[in-house]
């Protein structure tokens, strides 16, 4: 029995020799382990792959990851793992990775993810509210609990359904106009960015855009701070300014998990070159949870009409409107707004029913008995073609 | 003699012959103080060989613009610092003339040492000016030149003229060949009141005449093919040629040619005379009449009459040159048109019905010229559309735009439908006919349209494009083909697809359709029994209508709302153009909405922009430098390219013409007496030439120096299919595809303002052509592809200056075969490469 265990090891190695054998001679390859074949998608997902052989990553230089046709990221770190936002629903995704080699050679995989013909969807709403509490001489207030809050809907008292005061994840899109008026402002910019964005906690996701009469993502929901730097550098001035479509695009890449949203939107000009319509985006920032901060500067302060968009857009959605005539100033300005991210509760609450009217409801936030000043979201519209 | 000898002899006169031809004697070399490719950094230029560094230097800083470039300017700074260094290892480039006689003659400084020579040089405008047009000079032009210095006074007095024409300047034993000699010698003699066989008092007469317009009209001349040049000048004899010459000094008043020597209008006699086509016997191709013609061209020929009863080069170039530039390309767009739609003479009744349609293409050009390129136009069909505008124009206010956006909704599918083959030409004109037919009654047109829709429409239409599913399935399957029943099969990356370019346009309109919002055509042709009824199916036509053109539905455009809604088709009063809404619309920012003004047809110029697509939006590509017209140029090609057109059999043919023409190119340094047919053919022009000549003198291991892959193909003896061509708008007019013109990269330089250098821009679809041709790739999958090169090129290979053409074609040239291979994978998602089935197991890629 002995003799012919041994012996079908001894085949059972010989076959496996051979197998390594073939497989050395064919050469390294790639497979893409997340997502897999035939998988349904839908929101973040990490895109992770594995070499064959394993060692085979040491002599990969950089990933690049496609999703649908469209580079998403390229990685120059191992895992060369990389997160991508589906989007909503469950649709077929085509996702490509491609190693460069340092020999100059690719190694390249695909998968095909699942789509659903039809889904049911149960659309749950909440209303989600972020809030800065202030006293009467503007300082912010912590500490406070959850009965510590009122909120009246339209005029009818709602009850939290949940609440959180610390540690609640960040997820921020900043924008930065690139267009060829920013030239002499960029620098100044650039070094105040970089400065907010350091510090910010390590877990908080940041995705910036670059942004002149086209939107470039220049990274995305990105937790690595050397990453976030090295993306405010490449940030260069030219073209026009599509202001309403980078503020869309901005409020669509906000994830729809729980937690805090925030939009930084840094301009120097009015609109000029937007598909979107000013309409457009009121109506998407009233349907959105997420915080807009606006910065103008150098032009802005002479547009009347862009400071009204500004100031508009911000108090609807709890934000504030910054305008600085001095490039070299904008540190204070993020500096405040690093200190309203830092000091904001977390509420939500089930909206009454037959609010998901598509209709604009009005919300009113009181805190400690309404001795304190409450800065949130004015309203909230549900209309469930694209808004939360 | 002894054959032995004999053969000997010959050996050494061929021997020296070919050494002769290697070694120019007119044609010397300065040094630089540095190294070519240092100088080249420090301006951003793209090219460091020596040959053509000095030609980017004179375009980079003194193409725009008149006057001296000041030391406050980056670029001239730059070279100031690099040429005014103090170092003796740089390199050398061509120096037209001897040192001797710059330093004597054209700077009037003889103590310029050699190595201060290009410092003296580039750093002033009137002597960059004239190395540049001598540059262009060839060697037995400059022989003569050295030999008899007086006649560079001329030059120096007019260093504009010298850098824009001296090109054409030929002297051959001691006698000007002219455009057109020897028939032209007499009359270029006439015109300039100096004989060529005196080539110094000719030249100053070329030159000083009419502040540099017979300059002008020599160098188009000269640039013309042989027939072209006995249109333009000999055919009439002395007489119309001063005519011609009348009409060239009149047209563009504002532009003094000395000031601005590189610039050039819209349209221009160069155009013109190159752009007209010629019968058998050399004369204007029919319609040719006179009468027809002055009943277009309102002005009264104030330059005499032709002799015969056709119109000649003098009297178009009055009747179009002589005029503002908008109506110049109005009547140039009309006549082209003309001549591409007649073939036969008009006279007679046939005459006042070509003066009607002639006149509709002025006026309703979008319409025209839309029936023209969809291949359902012709002399019947043209006249019925321009009777049925007539009963539009005279509705007002609701009814007007409802009557508009049927109309022109309803053509806009019959267009794109016959882009996508469901409907046959003939076919396609029995559906026109039949909605010119109808009359635009406000209370029953919307009814009308949607029973033609239903009926005259999708009767006509492929079969298996109209068959099964709601009214919208149908026509939104007419619009996106038929899928062939044989499509190949690719296999890629591991998996097998099906080259399906219908499902995917299908998909795509369909999830556009989704995003818009808008009321079904079916809910819309439902309610057209109530005139509000025909407003909700003119606003459904309209969003189908832009939805072809909106380009991806996960764009920026989609977010745009209603923008098919907030079309305008009239402009304000004050704005005077009376006929707005038949004219290619142009778009519109502001706080109002993103929006379109114009005609609903020919959308795919205004949103050309849409046709490309960013692979890598995950950087800030550099400013791009290309104007903003040939930028848009560049985008209408992509949304004319035509998956159904681009055949394998032309895939290959341009395949095999690049081999072929890359097999000349290589062989010039073993065959230096080529050159000029290389020149010739490939279509290089003059400086390229003489960088080309320079370089085999010295035993530069590569001195053919950089070819375009459009040169090539010429080298090779093919010319670009149409399928494969540019968009010919900036040129003829027409909204559709067609070869390049056949002109030198030279010849766009000046005229980024129309267009001409995204005309030219052809060779990113060579490129993948190649590459398709090579790894057996279907070439109905390079209109998909070239959506994504386009866009990859215009971000990545940036001209260094305006009409820096040669940068772009070969950035073009370069794209890597890996990057294409990311081009084609990118199809497999949402495009013409469909998924058949499990994977492959098979090798694949």
């Amino acid at each position: 029995m002995t003799r012919v265990r041994s012996g079908r090891r001894l085949v059972a190695m010989a076959a496996a020799s051979l197998a390594v054998a073939a497989a050395a001679a064919q050469g390294p390859s790639l497979r893409i382990t997340s997502p897999t074949e035939g998988t349904y998608l839908m929101g973040s997902v990490r895109l992770t792959l594995v070499t064959d052989p394993v060692r085979a990553i040491r002599d990969v230089d950089q990933v690049r990851w496609f999703a649908d046709g469209r580079l998403v990221c390229t990685v120059f770190q191992p895992p060369f793992s990389c997160d991508w936002d589906t989007g909503p629903g469950i649709t077929e995704h085509q996702i490509r990775a491609v190693a460069l080699l340092r020999s100059g050679d690719r190694l390249i995989d695909n998968v095909r993810t699942a789509t659903v013909d039809y889904a049911e969807t149960v659309d749950v709403d909440v209303v989600q509210i972020t809030a800065v509490v202030t006293d009467n001489e503007g300082r912010f207030i912590g500490g406070l609990r959850q009965e510590d809050f009122k909120i009246v809907d339209d005029d009818r008292p709602q009850k939290l359904t949940h609440f959180a005061a610390e540690n609640i994840p960040l997820e921020l899109v900043a924008a930065v106009d690139v267009s060829s008026s920013m030239t002499q402002a960029l620098p100044f910019v650039r070094s105040a960015a970089k400065q907010f964005l350091g510090d910010l906690d390590a877990a908080d996701q940041v995705t910036l855009l670059g942004f002149n009469d086209n939107i470039f993502t220049l990274a995305r929901r990105s937790t690595d701070p050397a990453a976030r730097v090295k993306a405010v550098d490449r940030l260069a001035p030219w073209g026009g300014t599509a202001l309403y479509d980078v503020l869309l695009k901005a409020m669509d890449l906000l994830g729809r998990q729980a937690g805090r949203h925030a939009v930084i939107v840094f301009s120097d000009g009015d609109d000029q070159s937007s598909h979107a319509s000013l309409d457009g985006v009121i109506r998407r920032a009233e349907g959105s949870d997420a915080t807009i901060y606006m910065i103008g500067q150098g032009r802005a302060l002479q547009a009347a009409s862009l400071q009204q968009l500004m100031r508009r857009l911000t108090t609807v959605s709890g934000g504030r409107a910054f305008f600085s005539e001095n490039a070299a100033k904008l540190d204070a300005a993020f500096h405040e707004i690093l200190e309203d991210l830092r000091h904001q509760y977390l509420l939500s609450y089930a909206p009454p029913s037959g609010a998901s009217d598509g209709a604009w409801h009005r919300i009113r936030v009181e805190a400690g008995g309404g001795k304190y000043s409450v800065r949130t979201r004015q309203g909230y519209r549900i209309d469930h073609g694209n808004s939360k | 003699m002894p054959r032995e000898a004999l053969a000997l002899a010959a050996g050494v006169l061929i021997a020296l012959g070919t050494a002769a031809a290697q070694q120019p004697s007119a044609r010397g070399a300065m040094p630089l103080p540095a190294r070519a490719a240092a100088v080249a950094s420090a301006l951003g230029l793209p090219r460091a060989d020596p040959a053509l560094l000095p030609i980017d230097i004179v375009r980079l800083l003194y193409s725009a613009g008149q006057g001296p470039r000041t030391p406050s300017d980056p670029a001239y700074f730059a070279l100031q610092e690099a040429l005014g260094a103090q170092r003796t290892d740089g390199d050398e480039v061509p120096l037209p003339l001897t040192p001797a006689i710059w330093r004597t003659r054209l700077l009037r400084d003889p103590g310029v040492a050699d190595e201060r020579l290009a410092l003296r040089i580039f750093t002033h405008r009137d002597t960059a000016l004239l190395y540049y047009g001598l540059y262009a000079m060839d060697d037995p032009t400059l022989a003569w030149i050295a030999s008899h210095e007086e006649v560079l006074d001329t030059f120096k007095r007019h260093p504009g003229l010298t850098a824009a024409f001296g090109r054409s300047l030929r002297i051959r034993d001691g006698t000007v060949v002219t455009p057109g000699s020897p028939g032209a010698d007499a009359i270029w003699g006439d015109l300039a009141a100096a004989q060529p066989g005196d080539p110094a008092a000719f030249i100053a007469r070329l030159f000083e005449s009419h502040a540099g317009r017979l300059a002008l009209l020599y160098d188009a001349v000269a640039q013309l093919d042989a027939p072209h040049q006995r249109f333009a000048l000999i055919a009439g004899g002395g007489i119309r040629a001063r005519a011609l010459l009348q009409a060239v000094i009149a047209a563009s008043p504002d532009w003094v040619v000395e000031d601005r020597p590189l610039f050039r209008p819209p349209v221009d006699v160069a155009l013109l005379l190159r752009a007209v086509r010629l019968d058998d016997r050399g004369g204007v191709a029919p319609p040719a009449g006179r009468a027809l013609w002055e009943q277009i061209c309102d002005v009264r020929n104030r330059y005499g009459d032709p002799a015969g009863s056709d119109v000649d080069a003098a009297w178009l170039a009055a009747c179009i040159l002589d005029a503002a530039p908008p109506v110049a390309r109005t009547r140039l767009t009309a006549f082209l048109f003309a001549q591409r739609a007649y073939a036969g003479n008009a006279a007679g009744s046939e005459q006042a019905r070509l003066v009607e349609v002639v006149r509709a293409v002025m006026h309703y050009p979008a319409l025209i010229l839309t029936l023209e390129r969809s291949g359902v136009g012709d002399l019947e069909v043209y006249e019925q559309a321009a009777r049925r505008t007539a009963s539009i124009e005279r509705l007002r206010g609701d009814d007007r735009r409802m009557a508009f956006t049927l109309f022109q909704g309803a053509v806009a599918l019959i267009d794109r439908a016959r882009w996508a083959e469901t409907l046959t030409p003939d076919a396609g004109r029995r559906a026109a006919a039949a909605l010119f037919a109808l009359e635009p009654r406000p209370a029953t047109y919307g009814a009308d349209v949607a029973k033609w829709i239903a009926t005259e429409f999708l009767a006509a239409a492929n079969d298996r494009a109209s068959a099964g599913g709601s009214l919208e399935i149908k026509v939104l399957r007419a619009l996106s083909g038929v899928a062939d029943a044989h499509a190949p099969v690719v296999e890629w990356e591991r998996r097998r697809y099906r080259v399906d370019p219908a499902a995917a346009e299908f998909k795509r309109l369909q999830r556009i359709r989704a995003r818009q919002g808008a009321a079904s055509l079916d809910a819309a042709a439902g309610r057209v029994n109530a005139r509000a009824g025909g407003r909700m199916l003119a606003d459904t036509l309209a969003a189908i209508v832009y939805a072809i053109q909106l380009g991806d539905p996960d764009g920026s455009a989609l977010s745009g709302g209603r923008v098919w809604a907030r079309h305008e088709f009239d402009a304000p009063r004050y704005l005077g153009d009376q006929r707005r809404g038949w004219r290619v619309a142009t778009e519109m920012f502001g706080a109002d909405g993103w929006r379109l003004t114009g005609s609903l047809l020919a959308l795919e110029g205004p949103l050309a922009p849409l046709a490309l697509r960013r692979m890598d939006a995950n950087n800030v590509p550099p400013e791009p430098r290309l104007s903003e017209n040939d930028r848009r140029t560049i985008a209408h090609t992509a949304a004319l390219l035509n998956p159904y057109h681009l055949t394998d059999s032309d895939r290959d043919r341009i395949a095999a013409a690049l081999a072929r023409g890359r097999a000349r190119v290589a062989a010039l340094a073993q065959s230096p007496g080529t050159i000029a047919d290389v020149a010739r053919e490939s279509r290089i022009g003059q400086w390229r030439t003489r960088a080309i000549e320079w370089r085999l003198a010295r035993g530069t291991a590569d001195p053919a120096g950089p070819f375009t892959l459009l040169e090539l193909l010429r080298l090779g003896g093919v010319d670009v299919p149409s399928a494969w061509g540019t968009v010919a708008e900036p040129s003829d007019g027409c909204l559709c595809l067609e070869p390049p013109d056949p002109i030198a990269l030279d010849d766009v330089i000046g005229r980024s303002s129309s267009g001409q250098l995204g005309r030219q821009f052809d060779d990113v679809m060579l490129r993948l052509a190649e590459v398709f041709a090579a790894r057996k790739l279907p070439a109905a999958l390079v209109r998909d592809a070239a959506a994504i090169a386009l866009q990859d090129v215009l971000d990545g290979s940036q001209p260094y200056y305006f009409d820096d053409l040669l940068t772009l074609s070969l950035g073009a040239s370069a794209l890597p075969v890996d990057r294409i291979e990311d081009y084609v994978s990118a199809l497999t998602a949402t495009g013409p490469l469909v998924p058949v089935t499990a994977a492959s197991t098979g090798s694949g890629r």
